[in-house]
């Protein structure tokens, strides 16, 4: 299956705006999913005491 | 062809090698190269190089037993053309035609520094031919005898062990660019570089001859420029988060710098490499463009310009490069080469980072009815001008709307594409919201189909 083969109307329900901003919202309202990204952010993004402080030797 | 201020020779091992000694750039270099099928060098014998100069004040000029002031540049030529239609047809009555063929068959230039031990100064090459994309390459004009040659480049030079070490190296080929994109301003020397970070040092280790700069003298380095800097551990994360991230900053041209460790263990030592491109696997059946991503392109100042470093999409942590690669590039030898962490300097009002984004999306059941329907996938940061040039390509019955509408600057864009289709679904990167919820900053959806 392609794009095409597909109606207008299908794809706007399926992948329209209104529908990603529908789903945004109900993600964002999701506490545990909002608590599990603010988890991740952290490992992902805070630079730990041990290596803020490697020095790049060689 | 010898005269007072310019040589003209064949490109080969004996006369390449009889500028500059070998050591794991020179020889890089020459392979590099040698693969864009060189044919001709033109040494400039006394060349002013800026950086080179500013270097040279900050440190070497007040040494008992200083080295010369001038270098030497040398520039590369694809073309095989004769000593006596450079004077003829270059020098003395320049003809359209050859200054032309120069144009193209130019393959950039090094400076050759009168530094024996670590000669090889700013470099501009282009880039090794095949499928990698470099985003973060630049088009510099250079200036041959009064004529004016183009090379889409980034700068690359060898550490110097004495001014700069790989940090500061790293930094500086990140400069011209951040630039660019950011109207940052920072034109500085390797030296300055350097000057600029000794604020952290705050009493231990020595300005001179250098030694290492850790991370949190780099971040701070980027703050005093006027960015950002989006950290990434890479440690223990998903191959998606390490991989995501790298694309989605490499895309728009941003420079990132890797920190890699160097053998396993206790024994490791830590190195920092300025990344500047980027391969897909063609035949990845992956649907986020990211895990598609098979290699990457390093300036590494202990290895060479555009070294290529292989990974594995399932583990890009363990990486396959000069280094662990039985070449001749490294002067040592390490069975393991990890990495460690990616710094991605950005604009300071890029509030919102990629991973939130990347959570929201992947996490909605739009996405994954998307990956029936679309073939790729992908999210990137990028900027209203290059957005709209972007679309400016595409039909679409919103075109209009989409090239006149006022939007932020920075933009998130998430796209799912098929060969003919691409839908793209838009994020305002510089929105006040808390980065962890990026509702707010969805600025809306916009459908159109390739030419």
């Amino acid at each position: 299956m392609n794009a095409q083969e597909i109606s207008e109307e299908e794809k706007e329900e399926k992948f329209g705006e209104e529908t990603f901003r529908r789903q945004l919202k109900e993600n964002s309202e999701d506490k545990d999913f909002v608590e599990e990204i603010r988890k991740e952010l952290g490992e992902a993004s805070e630079l730990k005491p041990d290596r803020a402080f490697t020095t790049m030797d060689i | 062809m010898d005269s007072e201020n310019f040589s003209l020779a064949s490109f080969n091992k004996k006369n390449f090698f009889d500028l500059v000694q070998i050591s794991p750039q020179s020889l890089s270099l020459f392979d590099h190269l040698k693969k864009l099928e060189a044919k001709k060098f033109v040494v400039e014998k006394s060349y002013v190089d800026r950086d080179y100069l500013l270097d040279y004040t900050q440190y070497f000029s007040r040494s008992f037993d200083a080295p010369k002031r001038f270098t030497k540049r040398v520039h590369f030529f694809s073309e095989d053309f004769e000593d006596n239609e450079l004077v003829r047809k270059y020098l003395q009555s320049p003809t359209r035609d050859f200054i032309k063929k120069l144009e193209e068959e130019y393959l950039g230039f090094f400076v050759r520094k009168p530094l024996d031990s670590t000669p090889i100064g700013r470099t501009l090459v282009i880039p090794p031919e095949g499928n990698g994309k470099f985003p973060a390459l630049l088009p510099h004009t250079v200036h041959l005898f009064g004529q004016e040659l183009q090379v889409r480049s980034l700068p690359y030079q060898q550490q110097d062990e004495a001014v700069v070490k790989c940090a500061s190296t790293a930094i500086w080929s990140t400069l011209n660019k951040l630039s660019s994109i950011f109207d940052i301003g920072a034109n500085l020397s390797p030296a300055e570089v350097r000057s600029n970070a000794k604020e952290t040092f705050k009493g231990y280790g020595k300005l001179y001859p250098a030694s290492g700069l850790n991370i949190l003298q780099i971040i701070d380095f980027f703050k005093r420029m006027g960015l950002e800097v989006a950290y990434q551990d890479c440690d223990g994360q998903p191959p998606s988060m390490i991989l995501g991230n790298l694309y989605s900053y490499l895309r728009l041209g941003v420079p990132i710098l890797a920190h890699v460790s160097l053998g396993g263990g206790k024994s490791s030592s830590s190195h920092l490499v300025t990344l500047v491109g980027y391969e897909l696997d063609q035949d990845s059946p992956e649907f986020n463009k990211a895990d598609q991503i098979c290699a990457l392109y390093a300036h590494d100042d202990a290895i060479g310009p555009f070294s290529k470093v292989e990974l594995n999409p399932s583990k890009p942590r363990r990486l396959n490069c000069s280094w662990n690669r039985s070449d001749d590039y490294s002067d040592a030898y390490c069975e393991e080469v990890t990495l460690r962490g990616l710094i991605a300097p950005i604009y300071h009002k890029i509030r919102i980072p990629f991973v939130p984004i990347y959570r929201h999306i992947t996490n909605l059941k739009a996405f994954k009815e998307q990956k029936k329907l679309f073939e790729d996938f992908s999210i990137y940061l990028t900027t209203l001008v290059k957005y709209k040039e972007e679309v400016s390509k595409f039909e679409s019955p919103e075109k209009m709307n989409i090239l006149t509408e006022n939007n932020p600057r920075f933009l998130w864009i998430a796209r799912a594409e098929n060969g003919s289709e691409a839908r793209d679904y838009l994020f305002d990167a510089t929105h006040h919201c808390s980065p962890k919820t990026v509702y707010s900053s969805f600025i809306g959806s916009n459908a159109y189909f390739k030419r």
